[in-house]
């Protein structure tokens, strides 16, 4: 039984308090997806709030055949990828936030290596196509399952897995170690060249 | 006895789906890896990356408060209360009686006390509604088929 669908009756009916329970539920976990996909946190906020206003105006168009929260999420994902097809947005790389910088419950030269591996990944991630990056959002940092994912992107859960595999491969190309793979074999023509 | 038939794609598909446990059967990709060097290569700087990865979900990601503002721009799109909505219809109603009044000076009366004299007399509701002014101006602009 999914937990939101007194929350969704309410949301169909435009209701203030509905809208601000949905926000109370989800709305650290949207914010968060929305600071991975897009990166800088002001666009990142701008995302949030749109979320939530398509939710209030789309809450209708909810059939139940995934959770809510499923749902949410693919909103979600699916507007941070319009915003970055329609402003070519790119992830900046962005300073070291001076609370995690100065974070003294962990060794100086251990809080420098985790910033600085994350801020090279957060460069790389920045460098992929949106699909590739939602992907790996999805998997890596939110932490679903290929159902989930599929679930979440509305694709079959072999397009997960080669898309994942595709993004990751586009990562360690960037990263600029990609070892050299064999070449597949090349088909046989059908017919013989004179 | 397991083939090698694996190509170096499919065998990175293979590796990419092992690192996140959903992968089932795995004898195919250790026979490719067993000759191929390049894919483990692959497999080493995917674990490299998965390390990365998990430093950068052990990273808090802040967050912000938003509900004023979305709150500010969901209100115009808001249900008000019931109470509210009939208030603002019975509004609009009156407000269409002050335009009759307006439009046709004379032949109008205000809205309120030709309910009240109509009522006083015990006339039916439907009647009396016919002919105030706000429905004679509702009956000058004929009603606009929807369209798709």
């Amino acid at each position: 039984m999914d937990p939101d669908l007194e929350l969704v009756h309410g949301l169909r009916r435009r209701q203030m308090g509905a809208l601000r329970e949905a926000y109370e539920r989800h709305g650290e976990r949207v914010q968060r997806l929305c600071r991975r996909m897009l990166g800088r946190p002001a666009d990142a906020e701008d995302a949030a709030q749109d979320v939530f206003l398509k939710l209030f105006e789309r809450a209708g168009a909810f059939d139940g055949r995934a959770r809510f929260a499923t749902w949410l999420h693919r909103l979600t994902v699916n507007t941070c990828l319009h915003r970055l097809e329609k402003e070519r947005l790119r992830l900046v790389r962005p300073l070291p936030e001076p609370d995690l910088a100065a974070d003294g419950r962990e060794a100086p030269h251990e809080s420098l290596a985790r910033t600085e591996t994350r801020l090279e990944l957060e460069r790389l991630l920045a460098r992929l196509s949106g699909e590739h990056r939602a992907v790996l959002v999805l998997r890596e940092l939110e932490g679903l399952s290929y159902r989930e994912i599929a679930a979440t992107l509305d694709v079959p859960e072999g397009t997960v897995m080669s898309r994942l595999a595709r993004a990751r491969a586009e990562l360690v190309r960037l990263a600029g170690t990609a070892p050299r793979a064999e070449p597949d074999p090349v088909p046989r023509p059908l017919l013989e060249a004179p | 006895m397991i083939l090698d038939d694996l190509t170096c794609a499919s065998a990175r598909e293979r590796l990419s789906a092992r690192l996140d446990g959903e992968l089932d059967e795995a004898r195919a990709l250790e026979a490719h890896l067993g000759r191929c060097a390049p894919c483990r290569t692959h497999e080493r700087e995917l674990a490299r990356l998965a390390r990365g990865f998990a430093a950068l979900r052990a990273e808090p990601v802040g967050s912000t408060d938003l509900w004023p503002a979305i709150e500010r721009r969901a209100r115009p799109r808001a249900a008000g209360p019931l109470l509210a909505r009939v208030a603002a219809a019975l509004l609009g109603f009156l407000g269409v009686g002050a335009a009759a009044r307006w439009l046709a000076p004379g032949d109008g009366e205000p809205a309120a006390r030709h309910l009240l004299e109509h009522l006083a007399r015990g006339e039916r509701a439907g009647a009396l509604l016919a002919d105030l002014p706000e429905y004679r101006v509702l009956r000058a602009f004929p009603p606009v088929e929807e369209t798709r």
